[in-house]
């Protein structure tokens, strides 16, 4: 525990000072490493995730039509939550965890 | 498997402080601009055209960088992780105010400051472990202990006793079923709503009397602020950062009542829960606001319904497009008027979902086919004209509460991904 005195707006808290607990708490964040980047997306196969919300599959599958038009893109595994709320299931994880890039999107 | 997340740019904030706290702090994020959902077609195939250089740059080595990727989250919404968490300062209330919202802690309204002192005596009180854990709070993760529970309430006005009530209020908040993660970083209004069931919501002075959902009431509005503190300083649900609420709503700041025990015509809450009578609990709903229903002029159950029926959905409400769980508040006189009638607490939930119901042709187009067909598919079939507002009778709570007068009142639910929670009081 901290215990030392602080100055506030010019107000020396001094020795009678008391001591505030911190709301807060820690952040602990697990340890991942980032999936190594692919060296070219020709041929690969590439995983699409909607979220669910109005216009992902608008915006994605623009994004995926230029892709194939550059890269060759081999297959293309789409999928979409039917619930933007929730987490993606595991069947979806497991099929786009086969694939060699994988493309998201957050927000709306 | 590399990815490229495409982030709409109202969203980045949490983004990247979700790419931090999670554990993947150099995740790429492509920027697009907000808002999406109500672009037209090609204004939205534009958009994703846009965003193509950077989804190539995120999934590849050697990419030249584009500007619009964020590399490496860079965003510090909170100080530092300090697990020794003490510092000295002042004690004033409002010089500890403004020295709490220096750091982005509170609610907006002055702080009871959380000496040492004050935090001690009530862990005296509890009787528990201090360093006792809850879970990680999202969509900050940061890790609620039993301590810094107190430390909020005590922030909030909570005399000791309350924090009982505030402890199962957190438990239940972090069950996974209630998503609090969706519920904190929606751009939706929603927030928990609290019921106190059981004799302890007497003893504590929990009002479920008139205008226990306003102000007035010390105890209602600490267990309701302290929560909302919790979520706010441990979850770091700070509006506009990461708590997306497009204007959220007053019942953010503090809601929590109870039922009116002595003008109930139904067995307790709880005991229809399957509680024992002795005990008590928090009830967690997860609601998008309050609306006042007038009907004085019902003096049948009868008609009371159709009233009741005829103003719980909408086109555009969640729970009308999604599903999920309600609240409907009935004030004293017209549960009686019900009760007279024979019906039960049930019996009242099933009616009201047989009789909501809403026209297939309020939704728009877009609406049934993004949102309405998939969320609710189960209510469409061939020749269907209408769909019911409720899902069941089991997504209809009903609770007695209020004065005098004939004013109910509808909580709606924030829709099918949060499931209610019901967790005993300590």
């Amino acid at each position: 525990l901290r215990d030392k005195s602080v100055t506030y707006n010019g107000h020396p808290m001094g020795q009678g000072s008391v001591r505030l607990v911190e709301p807060d708490g820690s952040v602990r964040p697990p340890k991942h490493e980032l999936a190594p980047r692919v060296s070219s997306l020709v041929g690969l196969r590439l995983g699409v995730l909607d979220n669910g919300k109005a216009n992902a599959d608008v915006v994605l599958e623009a994004i995926v039509g230029e892709l194939q038009a550059r890269f060759r893109i081999s297959e293309v595994v789409r999928h979409r939550k039917t619930n933007p709320g929730l987490s993606a299931t595991e069947v979806m994880f497991k099929d786009l965890e086969a694939c060699g890039a994988v493309v998201v999107g957050t927000g709306d | 498997v590399p990815t490229a997340t495409v982030c709409s740019s109202t969203f980045v904030a949490l983004g990247e402080a979700e790419s931090r706290n999670l554990g993947l702090p150099d995740l790429p994020l492509t920027v697009v601009p907000h808002p999406i959902g109500n672009l037209a077609d090609d204004r939205a195939r534009d958009l994703g055209q846009s965003a193509v250089p950077g989804v190539v740059e995120s999934l590849t080595t050697g990419a030249p960088r584009s500007g619009q990727v964020i590399r490496g989250a860079r965003l510090d919404m909170h100080q530092p992780v300090r697990l020794a968490a003490d510092f000295s300062g002042p004690v004033d209330v409002l010089e500890a105010t403004e020295i709490f919202s220096g750091r982005g802690w509170g609610d907006g309204l002055p702080i009871v400051p959380p000496t040492r002192e004050r935090v001690d005596r009530v862990l005296d009180v509890l009787g528990r472990d201090p360093n006792e854990e809850l879970g990680p709070v999202p969509p900050r993760w940061g890790v609620a202990t039993v301590e810094l529970v107190v430390v909020n309430a005590i922030m909030a006005g909570c005399p000791s006793q309350l924090v009982r009530v505030v402890l199962a209020a957190v438990e239940a908040v972090l069950k996974p079923a209630y998503n609090l993660y969706s519920i904190q970083a929606t751009t939706g209004s929603v927030g928990p709503s609290i019921i106190v069931s059981g004799p302890l919501a007497d003893e504590l002075g929990i009002s479920g009397g008139a205008g226990c959902l306003g102000p007035g009431h010390r105890a209602n509005l600490a267990v309701g602020r302290a929560l909302r503190m919790v979520l706010a300083n441990i979850g770091g649900a700070t509006p506009g950062a990461l708590d997306r609420a497009t204007l959220g709503q007053p019942g953010k700041i503090a809601l929590c009542f109870s039922e009116n025990q002595a003008d109930n015509p139904w067995p307790p809450l709880h005991v229809e829960l399957g509680y024992e009578p002795e005990q008590s609990v928090v009830i967690i709903d997860s609601i998008m606001g309050t609306t006042d229903i007038m009907d004085h002029t019902s003096n049948v159950a009868e008609d009371l319904l159709h009233m009741l029926s005829g103003c719980v959905g909408g086109s555009a409400f969640n729970h009308t497009q999604t599903g999920g769980h309600s609240v409907l508040v009935l004030c004293p006189e017209h549960a009686g008027l019900l009760a007279q009638a024979g019906l039960s607490r049930a019996d009242v939930a099933r009616e009201l979902s047989k009789r909501a119901s809403i026209e297939v042709g309020a939704f728009t187009g877009r609406a049934l086919e993004n949102v309405v067909r998939v969320r609710r598919a189960r209510h469409f079939g061939p020749g269907v004209t209408r769909i019911p507002v409720f899902d069941g009778p089991e997504f209809i709570r009903i609770v007695v509460a209020g004065g005098a007068g004939p004013h109910s009142t509808f909580l709606p639910s924030f829709g099918e991904v949060t499931v209610p929670q019901v967790v005993p009081i300590r």
